[in-house]
C-alpha cells in the first residue's frame, strides 16, 4: 500500500491540489475578505513591484505630458470656440435651475447626506489578459469593505472585490464579469452595462422600443444596489440593431480611461439588500412561495 | 531548503517581471513568464512535489494579484507544472529549441484553457474572445523566445540546490547520481 501511495505520490498530489482549486472556484465569486496567504503574499510582492514600475510609469506619464502640451495650443483655439457656447448654454441652465429649486423642496425629507471617500492609489495593474482589475493601496484600515463602489471625477471605475489591512482589489466595470444597472441620460432607457474588458463595455437588455443613440451619456441607476444612483459609467458609441429579438445593445466607452487610471476613490458606503431573516421577522417576504 | 527559497524568489521575481512587462508592453507583445516559471517546475527531478507546490503557488499568487475567480490559475499553472512533467518524458521539452516550441504552444493551450473555464464558470460573461487572439501569435512566440532564454536561469538557479540533493534536475537526463 505505502508503495503504492510512493509511486502514485505525485499523482496524488496534483489530483488533491487540483481538487482544493476547483473547489475554490465552486465556491463563489463575491466580494470577500482576503485570505491570510493571499495578505502574505500582496505584502511580500507589492513593495518590491512597486519600486520597479514606479519608475516605469513616472517615465510614460511624463511622456504622456509631453504630448498633451503639443496638443494644448490646438485644444486652446476650440476651447475659446467652446466657451462662448457655454456662455449661452448657461443662461438657460440658470432658467432652469430656478424651477428645478420646487422640486428639490418636495424631496426635503430626504435628508442630503455628505458621501464619505476614501482616496487611494493604484499600485498593481490586472497581469492576465483576460481579467480587468487593478490593487490599490488602501484597505481595510481606512474602513475599506468589499462590495464598496470605486469612482474617479471622470465617473464609474468598478467595485472592491477583496480586501486586506492596507490594500484592496478593485473588479472594473470593463471587466467580463462586471455588471452594472445603468439608464440613458437623456431618455431614461434602462439596461445593463457590461464589461468586455479590451473594448469597453457593452449595454445590453435595452428594449427595442427604447430610444438610445450614439453620443448618449449612460448613468448608475443605483437598482444594483451596488452604485448611487446618478455616476457617468460612460458614452454610447454606437447601437446595434438586430432585425428581430427583444432587445438591442448599444457598444459603450467607459468615461475614466482604465489604462491611465492612477488615483480613485473609494464610495465608504455599502448598500446591500436586508438578509432574507429581516424580512421573516417583520412578517414580511419579497415574494410568495406557496403557488397556488 | 536554500533551494526552497531561491526558487521562491525566483517566483517572486517572475511576478514583478511579469507586472513590469504588463505596464510596459502592449497585449500582444507580452510573453507570459509566469507560465514559463511554472512550466519549468515540471522539469525538475527529484523535487518534483517541490517544483508541483511552487508551480501551484505562482498560480495562487496569480488568482491573488489578478481579477480571476479563486483558484483558476493555481489550477492551470499546477496543470502546466504537471503537464510539463509528463510530456518532458515522452517529448523531451528540454532542449532550448523544443522547450522555446513547447512553451509557445502551451501558452496557447493554457489561453484557451482560460477562456473555457470561465465561460464555463460564468456563461453569461462577455469574452474578448476576438481581441485575444488577434494578440495570441505575438505573446505566443514571445513567450517561446522568452522561454528559451529563461532556461539558462533556471538551470543555474537550480544548480546550487542540486548540490543539496542526490538527484540531477532541470531535465538533464533525470538519472539518479549516487554519491
Amino acid at each position: 500500500m505505502s508503495e503504492l501511495l510512493r509511486r502514485f505520490r505525485y499523482l496524488l498530489s496534483y489530483a488533491l491540489l487540483a481538487a482544493l482549486c476547483i473547489g475554490a472556484m465552486a465556491s463563489g465569486q463575491g466580494p470577500r475578505d482576503l485570505g491570510v496567504a493571499s495578505r502574505l503574499i500582496l505584502k511580500l510582492t507589492l513593495p518590491i513591484e512597486r519600486m520597479v514600475t514606479l519608475p516605469v510609469d513616472e517615465a510614460k506619464s511624463w511622456g504622456r505630458g509631453l504630448a498633451e502640451l503639443i496638443q494644448v495650443r490646438e485644444e486652446n483655439a476650440e476651447l475659446r470656440a467652446q466657451i462662448a457656447d457655454l456662455r449661452k448654454e448657461n443662461l438657460r441652465f440658470r432658467e432652469n435651475l430656478i424651477s428645478s429649486e420646487r422640486f428639490r423642496r418636495l424631496h426635503s425629507f430626504q435628508a442630503s447626506q455628505e458621501v464619505q471617500m476614501a482616496s487611494a492609489n493604484v499600485m498593481h495593474r490586472d497581469i492576465s489578459s483576460w481579467f480587468q482589475s487593478v490593487i490599490i493601496d488602501r484597505g481595510t484600515e481606512a474602513g475599506i469593505q468589499a462590495g464598496m463602489p470605486v469612482v474617479t471625477d471622470t465617473g464609474v471605475v468598478g467595485v472592491i472585490s477583496g480586501t486586506a489591512s492596507d490594500a484592496s482589489k478593485v473588479l472594473l466595470i470593463i471587466d467580463p464579469q462586471s455588471r452594472v444597472d445603468a439608464y440613458v441620460q437623456r431618455s431614461r432607457s434602462r439596461g445593463s452595462v457590461r464589461g468586455t474588458s479590451i473594448r469597453g463595455a457593452d449595454f445590453e437588455y435595452v428594449p427595442r422600443g427604447d430610444d438610445v443613440r450614439a453620443g448618449d451619456l449612460l448613468l448608475t441607476s443605483g437598482m444594483d444596489l451596488i452604485y448611487p444612483k446618478g455616476l457617468v459609467i460612460g458614452e454610447v458609441r454606437g447601437v446595434e440593431r438586430e432585425p428581430h429579438g427583444l432587445f438591442h445593445r448599444a457598444d459603450v466607452v467607459p468615461s475614466v480611461d482604465m489604462q491611465k487610471l492612477e488615483e480613485v476613490f473609494v464610495v465608504l458606503e455599502s448598500r446591500q439588500l436586508p438578509p432574507d431573516e429581516a424580512f421573516v421577522q417583520s412578517g414580511e417576504v419579497l415574494w410568495s412561495e406557496a403557488a397556488p | 531548503m536554500i533551494g526552497a527559497l531561491r526558487l521562491g524568489a525566483l517566483g517572486i521575481g517572475m511576478l514583478v517581471f511579469q507586472a513590469l512587462l504588463t505596464a510596459l508592453l502592449p497585449l500582444g507583445f507580452r510573453p507570459d513568464v509566469v507560465l514559463v516559471f511554472a512550466a519549468a517546475m515540471g522539469l525538475q527531478r527529484g523535487r518534483e512535489m517541490q517544483g508541483l507546490v511552487f508551480a501551484f503557488g505562482i498560480g495562487f499568487a496569480m488568482d491573488v494579484m489578478s481579477g480571476s475567480p479563486q483558484g483558476l490559475y493555481a489550477l492551470l499553472r499546477g496543470t502546466a507544472c504537471a503537464a510539463t512533467r509528463v510530456l518532458d518524458r515522452a517529448l523531451y521539452v528540454s532542449t532550448p529549441l523544443s522547450w522555446a516550441l513547447y512553451c509557445g504552444v502551451y501558452w496557447v493551450v493554457d489561453w484557451l484553457a482560460v477562456g473555457l473555464i470561465l465561460q464555463f464558470l460564468q456563461p453569461a460573461a462577455a469574452l474578448p474572445w476576438a481581441e485575444i487572439a488577434r494578440n495570441a501569435p505575438g505573446a505566443a512566440v514571445l513567450t517561446a523566445l522568452v522561454a528559451s532564454a529563461l532556461l539558462g536561469l533556471f538551470r543555474r538557479i537550480d544548480s546550487g540546490s542540486e548540490r543539496d540533493t542526490d538527484w540531477d534536475s532541470f531535465g538533464r537526463g533525470g538519472q539518479r547520481v549516487r554519491p
